[in-house]
């Protein structure tokens, strides 16, 4: 992997030295030497006059009386023996004169071809060496086109295509198994939830068998001696042994505002969307209730605490003051879309709670929830500071234990949800050492420390509350 | 409801073209006006094969149409494919129904802004999409390198994130969605296909008779554009090594050849030529009675843009076993894995097998095993082509496609246009007028459309 700044050095550079490049491929081109304007050879020697002057050099003849006789010739020889040595003279000159010319015409001849073949060959040599300067610079630029492409040869060319193909070829290949896998996923889900209906539907038989078989002995049983305990039910929640105003206010003081509340409650709002006769047990004074009335949901809660029987009624809520499992009881099966009890069940005495959960299956819908929400003992802070805090509290539910309880009463689909995080700063803290004081040893007890502080965290301060969430099928 | 319908439309040889044209007809009762592609001129819109149901006009004059009397509903038809580029900028500036063909919309997109010379606004439109993703990918894709890994970021973001509602066809790309983008109205729509043995006016023995088919043959049919993203190169190669002991089976492939992919040669090499059968592109009122020429439709797609197949749906319609690629976004149909003769995937309320499905992992095993069963199984054959027609008949005919268009139309109109996402890129924030103002400024003068006077348009 290149960095960014070598990537622009080399780009620099680059561009530099094509600059460089061009430029004195711009001045050699400049440079090359143009064909000169080269001289004519001489004009041809003028012979035209020759063949005439051969023709009359001879102004005197050999016998300048011919043609004469008697005194005409005799008279015509006197003079020409007085006039005669002139002609001869010029006569001798003229032969001598064109005897000169006719001699270098050849000469004259030869000198101007001569002059012509080496004008000619100059040019030649020029145009050959202009030719040479020409190719020379198409050399040059040549050698551009072949540098710029050394770095897009096909070997380049080439490993570009394989990796891309081997990218492509992975990356398919990868994709494949996913898609495989994901849709084998689906599948394994769909089946899951086949599997969840078969067995709730064994879940179900099961308890019908028990109820069936517990109220078979109930009704054999001789009087006095019922089955499960002296009275025949299971102990009733010890909340009915405060007085209902003491207990208001210690729900005004401890567990917070209508206010505060009802923000707590709105994240189970959803939960009952499109339920229809929702039950909220330990209602209070019915913010889970005013909840569902303003989502359109048709709900009525139950409480034990007269006090809080009247708020609700007050605030124009359906409530009931009644024993949870009494009234649960009184209900048709299959008669409830939904069943809410925040911070109730660890009211509930261990034998008391199985039976609820028991009852509370066969009273709601298919499809409908339970939703269960409690304080968390497996937090330390929760169960030293909030649970023991509270004389009406029977029993606390491990979150694993209201788990089963749940799952072996027959619902399906059971969530846990972690609510009210200990505050982080509040919380243990890790110590960090000064950069001045880090030795390894030091270092090494201080992470050994760090560490204990989550594990003493991760039990003593996590969540304050959960939620146990769960659907009968 | 006045209706604008962005869609390509026939005679564009697109599934979505004839989609639209399919549909239409069943929704016009609505005052409907089908905007396409008019970047050629009008002589594109005259192009245009007529459509019963909607009125077809060049998209360029969807602003003013609209800015004159507004449209309670638009929908845009959106697909990864250069059809679908030119609804777009619509799509941005005029929220309404997108329904979403391809979960994978990356390659189409990419390649529209690249090809505009726009790889800047294609790197902020990826980064957008994928903050926490290497921006150096985009350059991949920028360099064309980035074919394969384009399917794993689908860049779907931008019409799904405009959109008032969103419709796709699979339940499991709406679920992919649903988590995706928790704040959009992501809704699914079944896909439905006429009854294609209404149209068929032929036997298929003709079919046979023109290509040299014996009547005898067990035809396995593949349908659309014949590219390698249909399998057939692991069809063949399964052809090739069951093909001795098994000489009933012929290969039909039915539609047009696409020009970087030449199936025969690939046959020919293979030693099964004699076997194939390339008919080239046939227009849609032949198709069936090449349907009827088929015993076994092959539906294969790989690699997947999450496309809800019409191609497959006629197949099922026509009552015909089909073989499918094990695909996510099909994984909930009920199909029979041949290694183990067991029912694959579940419908609420039963489990009858209505086609055979192929792993990738394991391809052209079970390719080998579907051509051998189904080609001595011919009671096997016929229970899966009942059990097809009934799966048409419940869940994909065309009539309960309209039917569930009526809500999603109803939904749309009824939805408020969703506020512009965080971090929109800048080009799509654009208002078209770069241009315009560009030359105004060039001259010297102001831009005169900044505040356009009421009902100038």
């Amino acid at each position: 992997m290149f960095a960014e700044d070598d990537i622009e050095r080399r780009r620099v550079e680059r561009e530099a030295a094509d600059r460089a490049y061009n430029e004195a491929l711009t001045a050699l081109d400049g440079a090359v030497p143009r064909l000169p304007d080269l001289p004519h050879p001489p004009v041809e020697y003028d012979e035209s006059q020759l063949p005439l002057l051969n023709e009359r050099w001879r102004i005197a003849t050999a016998d300048p009386a011919a043609g004469l006789t008697g005194w005409r010739r005799r008279v015509a020889m006197a003079i020409w023996r007085i006039a005669g040595p002139a002609f001869e003279r010029q006569q001798a000159f003229n032969a001598a004169l064109v005897d000169h010319l006719n001699r270098n015409v050849a000469a004259h001849r030869a000198t101007r071809q001569s002059i012509e073949a080496t004008i000619g060959a100059m040019r030649g040599e020029l145009e050959k060496l202009e030719t040479f300067h020409t190719t020379l610079v198409l050399y040059l630029q040549t050698i551009t086109g072949l540098v710029d492409t050394k770095d897009r040869s096909e070997h380049f060319a080439t490993l570009a295509n394989l990796t891309s193909a081997g990218l492509a070829g992975v990356a398919d290949e990868f994709r494949r198994h996913w898609e495989s896998m994901v849709a084998r996923e689906q599948r394994y889900v769909a089946a899951v939830d086949e599997l969840r209906t078969s067995i709730a539907s064994v879940q179900q038989t099961g308890l019908m068998l028990k109820r069936e078989l517990e109220r078979g002995l109930a009704a054999g049983a001789p009087q006095g001696a019922p089955a499960g305990g002296a009275s025949g039910k299971p102990p009733a929640p010890v909340v009915d042994s405060v007085n209902a105003y003491k207990y208001v206010a210690f729900e005004n003081k401890f567990r917070g505002s209508e206010a505060d509340i009802r923000a707590r409650l709105l994240q189970y709002v959803e939960l009952f969307d499109g339920a229809d006769n929702v039950l909220d047990l330990g209602c209070g004074r019915g913010e889970f209730l005013a909840l569902l009335r303003e989502r359109g949901i048709r709900a009525h809660g139950l409480d034990i605490n007269h006090e809080m029987i009247e708020a609700c009624r007050a605030a124009g809520l359906e409530a009931l003051e009644g024993d949870a499992l009494a009234h649960l009881e009184s209900l048709p099966d299959a008669s409830l879309g939904g069943l809410i009890a925040v911070q109730v069940v660890e009211h509930f005495q261990p034998a008391y709670l199985t039976t609820f959960l028991d009852v509370a299956y066969h009273k709601l819908q298919p499809g409908a929830r339970i939703v269960l929400e409690t304080l968390n003992p497996s937090c330390w802070f929760a169960f030293f500071e909030a649970y023991i805090r509270d004389i009406t509290h029977a029993w606390p539910l491990h979150p694993e234990t209201l788990k089963f309880l749940i799952i072996a009463s027959g619902f399906q689909r059971v969530d846990v949800r972690w609510l009210s995080p200990y505050p982080s700063d509040a919380k243990l803290q890790h110590v960090e050492l000064p950069a001045d004081a880090r030795t390894a040893s030091l270092a090494a007890l201080a992470q050994a420390f760090n560490e204990n502080v989550d594990k003493a965290n991760a039990v003593m301060f996590s969540y304050l509350d959960y939620a146990v969430v769960a659907e009968r099928i | 409801m006045r209706i604008a319908w962005f869609s390509p439309l026939p005679p564009h040889r697109s599934g979505i073209a004839a989609y639209s044209a399919e549909l239409l007809p069943r929704l016009a009762a609505h005052d409907i006006e089908a905007f396409v592609d008019d970047a050629a001129g009008h002589d594109a819109i005259e192009r245009v094969t007529r459509v019963d149901g909607a009125a077809v006009r060049g998209a360029h004059d969807f602003p003013w149409r609209h800015a004159r009397r507004p449209f309670d509903v638009i929908v845009y038809h959106v697909g990864n494919s250069a059809a679908h580029d030119y609804l777009w900028p619509y799509m941005v500036r005029y929220p309404g129904l997108v329904v979403l063909h391809d979960g994978q919309l990356h390659q189409a997109r990419a390649q529209a802004l690249i090809r505009q010379r726009r790889e800047s606004d294609f790197r902020a439109e990826f980064t957008w999409c994928y903050p926490d993703v290497s921006p150096l990918l985009a350059d991949l894709v920028v360099a064309g390198l980035g074919a394969t890994l384009c399917y794993f970021w689908p860049m779907v973001h931008v019409p799904v994130q405009a959109a008032r509602v969103v419709a796709v066809h699979s339940g499991g790309l709406a679920r992919e969605l649903a988590e995706a983008f928790p704040g959009s109205d992501i809704r699914q729509v079944q896909m439905g296909v006429a009854d294609p043995l209404a149209r068929a006016s032929a036997p298929g023995r003709d079919v046979r008779q023109r290509h040299g088919i014996p009547d005898a043959a067990v035809v396995f049919a593949s349908f659309g554009r014949v590219t390698p993203e249909k399998s057939l190169s692991a069809v063949m190669r399964a052809l090739a090594q069951v093909g001795p002991s098994l000489p009933a089976i012929r290969l039909l492939v039915v539609g047009e050849t696409a020009g970087y992919y030449d199936l025969m040669a690939e046959a020919r090499e293979l030693g099964v030529a004699d076997r194939v059968t390339e008919t080239g592109y046939l227009p849609d009122d032949a198709l069936p009675e090449y349907l009827a020429a088929a015993d076994v439709c092959l539906n294969l797609r790989w690699p997947t843009g999450r496309e809800t197949s019409a191609a497959w749906l006629r197949c099922l319609a026509a009552g015909k076993p089909t073989v499918i690629t094990d695909l996510v976004h099909t994984a909930d149909v009920p199909s029979l894995d041949l290694r183990s003769m067991k029912v694959a995937g579940a419908l609420p309320g039963g489990h009858e097998a209505v086609c055979v499905h192929v792993e990738l992992v394991d391809e052209v095993h079970m390719l080998r095993l579907a051509l051998r069963r189904l080609t001595e199984d011919a009671e096997l054959r016929a229970r899966l082509g009942s059990a097809a027609r009934r799966y048409w008949e419940s869940q994909g005919t065309l009539e309960r496609m309209a039917r569930e268009y009526e809500g999603l139309l109803t939904a749309a109109r009824a939805a408020a246009d969703p506020a512009a996402p965080a971090g929109w890129p800048a080009h799509l924030r654009s208002d078209g007028t770069g241009l315009a103002r560009a030359l105004t400024s060039d001259l010297g003068v102001p831009f005169p459309f900044d505040a356009p006077a009421a009902g100038r348009l």
